[in-house]
């Protein structure tokens, strides 16, 4: 929690002037890991080198969850016998884990 | 009329039943009390004590197969199916062997650059340790364990002791079953799980379930066929808690096997050994002496020790050496929340050179500290005396002792303010661990990552 929503929270203490009118509307900001991260424990990053394909392009963190099991027409990636590789998934056995998210940086 | 009379009597017979418990509990209490002077009686009283503590219990052992080359392989595919193989720091000897590499005859803590060129010949695949990733990964599998019970004990970085007592005997198998498929499916690290009534019994038998891969990861004691004959076959160092030097102990007076072990009278290993060396004798007939510690001990000491990349002569060399050491010391003091007023400093030779030489020296602190310039200023004078020029050094090395919360802090009536020394500075690290083949951070740095291609 940053210093400011501390302070907002403990707002009541300081009884200088009129009490914020936020006071009782005080909410966690936004965390993007309560969205993309919701399992940290199974969450792996990885980071995709290569040409453009199926909507990945190069150099984009790959966000994957081990505990999502991927359905049809997912993106995966798959553990190869030298190295990782990016697929749909047509029932692969040697499946690595599903990708969850592609983070693009503009 | 009559009701209450009966409530009084009620109430006395309850009051003299409680009091003759009470009697009987200051009686038992006396005597052990009177035998821990004695002594002589001592295995006795234990041995009451703990024979009311046949309980029935589940405990598991949930243990990482090869944990470190597990780990090295979820990231690099390359080593799937070839023989892999984790150096120590500074890639002295092998410290985690996968299956393929046992089976070849590597054995554990076998010096690397004796085996390098069988390596080279038979494909290996060597990485150096790297603690960063395995403590992540140690982590992801130990809380996915605590997600499906309740009393967990982590015990190493591979190891945990989980009590499974309130799982239904008819279940307790899908179950076993069930978490060591979770583990491997979120994880990627296998593990196998061994099942007893207690600690001692579930590690033997998770050692007996290695050792046949029939048993698929899971063994549990009371399926194991012929378990007291199997016992014979066992050796006593294998069991937990018999560390080398009860085994020798053990071996002069003609005990081998673990069947062997647990025919001595308790006199008699409670005098060789301890009372821990009694419990663990106690376990091992089905008893249940060590309970599940869930809350880690308070440490006893922190040590921030580790040997040079290459042998040392130069004194600001070793002050700088010592001088990190303390800076990661004072951080794992700060992580527990505790300060020492105590350190032990030692300056280590070669050992693998023939270089016995070993030299320590007790330091106490003016006052409880955590401060690394503080710990430095009064460390440095001290290992100034013990360098010599001489000589050369492969180690050192600080441990921190007499540990406490910072709640509790002592202050000296009489401190006199300590003369601040400077850290070592650009001072070229000859000192630093090699790791030449080192995997990267791939969960804890944005940097190493691993790289996906098409």
């Amino acid at each position: 929690m940053s210093t400011i929503q501390k302070d907002m929270l403990f707002i009541k203490s300081r009884t200088t002037g009129f009490a914020s009118p936020a006071e009782s509307y005080v909410d966690k900001r936004l965390d993007l890991n309560e969205l993309i991260a919701i399992n940290p424990l199974t969450t792996f990053y990885f980071r995709y080198k290569g040409p453009d394909t199926l909507g990945v392009k190069n150099g984009n963190i790959l966000v994957i969850d081990k505990s999502v099991d991927p359905v049809e027409d997912d993106l995966v990636v798959l553990s190869d016998t030298s190295c990782f590789k990016i697929r749909k998934f047509e029932d692969q056995s040697n499946v690595w884990g599903k990708v969850s998210w592609i983070l693009n940086k503009l | 009329m009559g009701k209450s009379f009966l409530d009084i009597k009620q109430t006395i017979n309850h009051v003299k039943t409680s009091k003759c418990i009470n009697r009987w509990v200051h009686y038992l209490l006396g005597i052990y009390q009177y035998s821990k002077l004695f002594g002589i009686f001592d295995y006795r009283v234990y041995r009451f004590i703990f024979l009311r503590k046949k309980m029935n219990k589940k405990i598991g052992i949930v243990d990482c197969n090869n944990f470190y080359v597990s780990c090295e392989r979820v990231f690099n595919p390359v080593s799937i199916g070839r023989p892999t193989v984790v150096l120590s720091n500074n890639d002295g000897c092998v410290i985690a062997r996968s299956q393929e590499a046992k089976d070849l005859g590597i054995k554990m803590g076998e010096p690397f650059f004796q085996k390098r060129d069988f390596m080279e010949e038979h494909r290996f695949c060597v990485y150096s340790s790297n603690y960063n990733l395995y403590g992540d990964m140690s982590d992801r599998v130990m809380t996915t364990i605590k997600k499906y019970a309740t009393e967990v004990e982590v015990y190493s970085i591979d190891e945990a002791f989980v009590d499974f007592s309130n799982i239904p005997d008819e279940e307790l198998e899908d179950r076993l079953h069930f978490i060591r498929n979770e583990v491997k499916r979120l994880t990627g690290i296998p593990v196998s799980i061994g099942i007893g009534p207690n600690k001692t019994l579930a590690k033997l038998t998770s050692h007996i379930a290695k050792r046949h891969p029939q048993y698929n990861g899971i063994c549990s004691y009371w399926s194991l066929p012929n378990f007291r004959n199997t016992l014979y076959t066992i050796s006593a160092s294998d069991v937990w808690g018999i560390g080398r030097k009860w085994s020798k102990k053990l071996r002069a007076i003609g005990v081998d096997s673990v069947g062997q072990f647990i025919m001595q009278s308790d006199m008699v290993v409670k005098k060789l050994m301890n009372v821990n060396g009694l419990k663990t004798k106690m376990e091992l007939t089905g008893m249940y002496c060590f309970p599940i510690q869930k809350i880690s001990k308070l440490k006893r000491n922190i040590a921030s020790t580790r040997s040079f990349g290459q042998d040392i002569d130069s004194f600001d060399q070793v002050a700088e050496a010592m001088y990190s050491y303390i800076t990661s010391g004072a951080k794992k003091l700060r992580d527990n929340g505790i300060s020492p007023n105590k350190a032990t400093i030692f300056l280590t030779g070669n050992r693998h050179k023939g270089d016995e030489h070993h030299t320590f020296k007790q330091i106490s602190f003016q006052t409880q500290t955590r401060d690394v310039e503080e710990i430095w200023s009064q460390v440095y004078p001290q290992l100034k005396n013990m360098f010599r020029t001489t000589r050369k050094y492969k180690k050192c090395g600080i441990i921190f002792n007499n540990l406490m919360p910072e709640s509790i802090q002592q202050t000296s009536l009489f401190t006199q303010p300590i003369q601040l020394i400077q850290p070592p500075v650009n001072v070229e690290k000859k000192w630093e661990m090699k790791q030449d083949f080192i995997s990267q951070k791939y969960t804890t740095s944005w940097e190493d990552i691993p790289s996906v291609f098409v």
